[in-house]
């Protein structure tokens, strides 16, 4: 079976013919002409025309070459609308409903390969937008013809967006295939829809903070090309679009390098991440999304990716930006790489840490194969592996950051050692929990995290110099990361706004390193503690 | 054939399949009994591929189903108790879509579909929409959907279930037609006597475990021979009642033995057939009148009650 040839692809076929029913076909194209009908009409009469072609708009009318790439462009729009949102959306609704009817167990029982299955999905769930995709070519190149638009930025926009709309199909079938439960398979309730606008508020937001791959990660790129092809003199006049094609978006370590290379660069190996995951949720659902080593290199690159934009941001952001210069510039790279680290800290725990079927079971099956204990990456290890690779992930990105930054090595390992402890304390947390045989363990736990992170530090702010000691308010604040994330990133700029703490930043650093450490300790012990329950268990098993 | 070696499957509060070891041989219709919750779907499900045990070995016609996962699931066909369909597809449609799943040629994949259709008497459905078929309709499309790789291995978890008794009788038909072509065939029933009709082997499991397994010949021998004795008296008479309960009660291999209206008596067995005959001899000789002597093998539902049941809550 050839893997492309889409006429032999079960998942493919059953998308395609659900999906291209007549009366559908028929409604969504009358749906679409009608639309860009209105798009020329709008194009026509619009009032904003002066601000794209820097005319007098008492004359665009007449100006039917404006009008023609007015249209042109809402009409690219148009197809970046039907398949980045539209296509989206139904990737998702059906990868999920595949999930929630249990239709992909019949696909998984068949001979036919994970890649296959995930490729029918991608590609067979949004048949009927890529038809609709199609239908507006009739339009865009003898539109593209008149007005002489040029065929090299246009080929260059359909790579970037096609790849884009891949890349993004890919990632949302991910989600929807994440859950562990058929009940609560994604985008089937209200807070699917809402983790959907969600992710798309986040794309916009990604576009505006300085760093070309977050925005390279987004389709924002390919229009900001064709949008200064069309309308040069607007792009001169309107210093937004400018800052898109400073350097420091368009290169990464520094090195300048064309927006299509870019995003292959960011998009590539998080789509073949995405791929493996779904590959590993369509052969077993009660397992991870990736296992410990994938999640170990997926933070490790995002990571690296990210400092080399960070990279290109600090050497070429002060000959562009205007609103970034100095310590602001440098802080502002410290507190996202902070948080990038945290939060792959904490992302990575969730799927690092084996629930108790999962880990049962491995200690079961190692003991078949007459091993004592088993590997510590397999997916039902202990999340201790996945701690370890954390924090040679966390110390060599830090030590690419002494690259990018010049801050004392001693304040980077303290750094790095409290981001490392307040995530063994997640892990530790989370792991008891898990293995615990509490009826309403998650609760609990969701419930102690929430108390320790959020809950006391906020009371603590507030009863400050009131009702407790300021050494009391610096221990009960050290408890919570989300308290201590500027207080790293003023510690590694060296900047003055520590100057509220009476301690020096190196005695706030030690006492939180060793309030966590002791919290960690805690629930490291009681994992460890069910981790041995079990194998007790599992060794008096039969 | 299929061999499963030290299968064990655990969910999250509950082990399921403790240590499973079992053999059939091939073109065998085997039959798995027990109460729910015994284990049965869940070995169904990890012999289709769709569970991930905690351990154990399977293997159908010599190839690992761990090792050689895709060579495996093009020999089995699976078909689960509430089988879930894709409501927006046509009849044709939905029997296409696994086809191709299965890697049917192209060109071969259409005819093969009509072929499977009309065995499951839905060619009249060719163009209806699956969300539109009757629930007995909708076992049978997925039964064809099952057939259409031509499996050698067929796994039917409880198939009749949830049809009303004219719709499973139809059904039964149609599998004991299936069953007839050779392959071997796994299915899990609730309704014994579903099973009576077509398997020439059973399994009864009981709380994760088999009980007992084999042919019904070999589970008869296991058991005793266990059969059942039925006498039905001419008029008797107290001397004549009590002459016949006394040739009963004095027989070593008759158990549980019951005097019913209308002079009609029962009780177990384990002797064989000469053993009755024995029985009959004294009767006769003692000129006791009867009109009625019969013994009755135990089928499925004799075996699972006297073995299965014992524990079953």
């Amino acid at each position: 079976m050839k893997i492309l040839d889409l006429r032999d692809n079960a998942l493919f076929l059953q998308n395609w013919r659900e999906r291209m029913r007549q009366p559908t076909v028929i409604s969504g194209v009358a749906i679409t002409l009608i639309i860009i009908l209105l798009i020329f009409v709008s194009a026509f009469y619009g009032q904003d025309a002066y601000r794209y072609s820097g005319y007098n708009s008492q004359y665009q009318i007449q100006d039917a070459m404006f009008w023609l790439k007015k249209s042109l462009w809402q009409i690219l729009m148009l197809q970046g609308g039907l398949m980045l949102v539209l296509g989206t959306w139904s990737v998702t609704r059906m990868a999920s409903r595949e999930r929630r009817s249990g239709t992909l167990e019949f696909h998984r029982n068949s001979p036919t390969t994970r890649l296959n299955q995930a490729l029918g999905l991608i590609l067979g769930a949004p048949s009927l937008e890529w038809c609709l995709f199609a239908l507006t070519f009739i339009f865009v190149i003898p539109l593209s013809l008149i007005v002489g638009f040029s065929f090299i930025i246009l080929m260059k926009f359909y790579v970037s967006l096609i790849f884009m709309v891949f890349f993004y199909h890919t990632i949302f079938v991910l989600f929807a295939l994440s859950s562990t439960s058929k009940s609560q398979a994604a985008f089937n309730r209200l807070p699917g829809i809402l983790m959907f606008i969600g992710i798309y508020v986040l794309v916009i937001t990604m576009r505006t903070q300085n760093l070309s791959v977050l925005y390279h990660a987004t389709f924002f790129p390919a229009y900001d090309e064709v949008w200064r092809s069309l309308f040069p003199m607007a792009y001169q006049e309107n210093s937004y679009r400018n800052f898109s094609q400073t350097l420091y978006l368009n290169s990464w370590w520094g090195i300048a390098l064309p927006s299509l290379i870019l995003q292959a660069l960011v998009q590539l190996p998080l789509l073949i991440f995405a791929f493996k995951g779904i590959e590993r949720k369509i052969s077993t659902f009660d397992i991870p999304l990736f296992s410990k080593a994938q999640m170990t290199t997926l933070s490790f690159l995002v990571l690296f990716l990210f400092l080399g934009s960070a990279y290109s941001f600090l050497i070429y952001g002060n000959m562009y930006n205007y609103d970034y210069g100095g310590d602001s510039r440098v802080r502002w790279i410290i507190y996202s790489f902070i948080c990038f680290a945290f939060f792959f800290g904490l992302g990575g725990t969730l799927l690092a840490t084996p629930k108790q079927l999962s880990f049962f079971k491995g200690l079961l099956r190692a003991k078949r194969s007459g091993k004592n204990k088993f590997d510590l990456s397999s997916d039902s290890a202990s999340h201790v592996g996945w701690l370890c690779a954390y924090a040679l992930v966390l110390g060599s990105t830090l030590l690419l950051l002494s690259y990018v930054l010049s801050a004392p090595v001693a304040l980077k390992i303290l750094v790095g050692l409290n981001i490392l402890i307040y995530v063994a304390v997640f892990s530790g947390a989370l792991e008891y929990f898990r293995l615990s045989v509490h009826h309403k363990k998650t609760a609990i736990f969701g419930t102690i995290v929430g108390s320790v992170w959020i809950v006391i530090p906020i009371l603590a702010e507030i009863l400050k110099n009131k009702v407790i000691d300021i050494n009391v308010y610096y221990v009960l604040t050290s408890l919570s990361p989300f308290s201590r994330i500027e207080l790293f990133t003023s510690v590694l700029t060296r900047s003055n706004s520590f100057s509220t703490f009476t301690l020096t930043p190196l005695q706030v650093l030690f006492q939180g390193a060793i309030v966590n450490l002791l919290l960690a300790g805690v629930f490291q012990i009681l994992a460890s503690r069910e981790r041995k329950k079990w194998q007790t268990l599992a060794a008096k098993s039969n | 054939m299929i061999s499963i070696k030290s299968l064990r499957i655990d969910y999250e509060d509950v082990q399921a399949v403790a240590d499973l070891n079992l053999e059939i041989p091939k073109g065998q219709i085997f039959g798995f009994v027990g109460p729910n919750g015994a284990g049965k779907t869940s070995t169904i499900k990890a012999l289709a591929g769709v569970l991930d045990p905690t351990y154990g070995q399977i293997m159908i016609n010599g190839h690992d189903l761990e090792l050689e996962p895709e060579k495996t699931r093009q020999l089995i066909g699976y078909m689960p108790d509430f089988p879930p369909v894709y409501e927006n597809l046509k009849v044709w449609e939905y029997c296409d879509v696994f086809a191709a799943a299965y890697l049917i040629p192209r060109k071969e994949r259409l005819n093969r579909v009509k072929h499977w259709i009309e065995q499951v008497n839905l060619l009249n459905k060719w163009d209806s929409y699956v969300r539109d078929l009757s629930r007995g309709m909708r076992q049978r499309l997925v039964l064809a959907k099952t057939l259409i790789s031509n499996p050698d291995v067929l796994l039917l978890d409880e198939p009749a279930a949830g049809l009303d008794p004219i719709v499973r009788r139809e059904f039964s038909e149609l599998l004991k037609k299936v069953a007839g072509e050779g392959r071997t065939i796994i299915i899990s029933s609730h309704i014994l006597t579903e099973l009576s009709d077509f398997c020439n082997a059973i399994g009864i499991m009981e709380k994760g475990k088999m009980v007992v397994a084999g042919t019904l010949k070999e589970i008869r021998e296991h058991m005793g021979s266990v059969s059942q004795l039925l006498i039905r008296g001419v008029n008797l008479d107290a001397t004549s009642r009590e002459k016949l309960l006394a040739v009963l009660s004095q027989a070593s291999l008759l158990h549980d033995i019951k005097e019913h209206a209308d002079f009609k008596f029962t009780a177990t067995m384990t002797g064989d057939r000469k053993y009755a005959s024995d029985i009959l001899a004294q009767i006769v000789s003692q000129q006791i009148a009867i009109s009625d002597f019969s013994v009755k093998e135990a089928d499925v539902e004799d075996i699972f009650f006297q073995i299965g049941a014992k524990d079953v809550t």
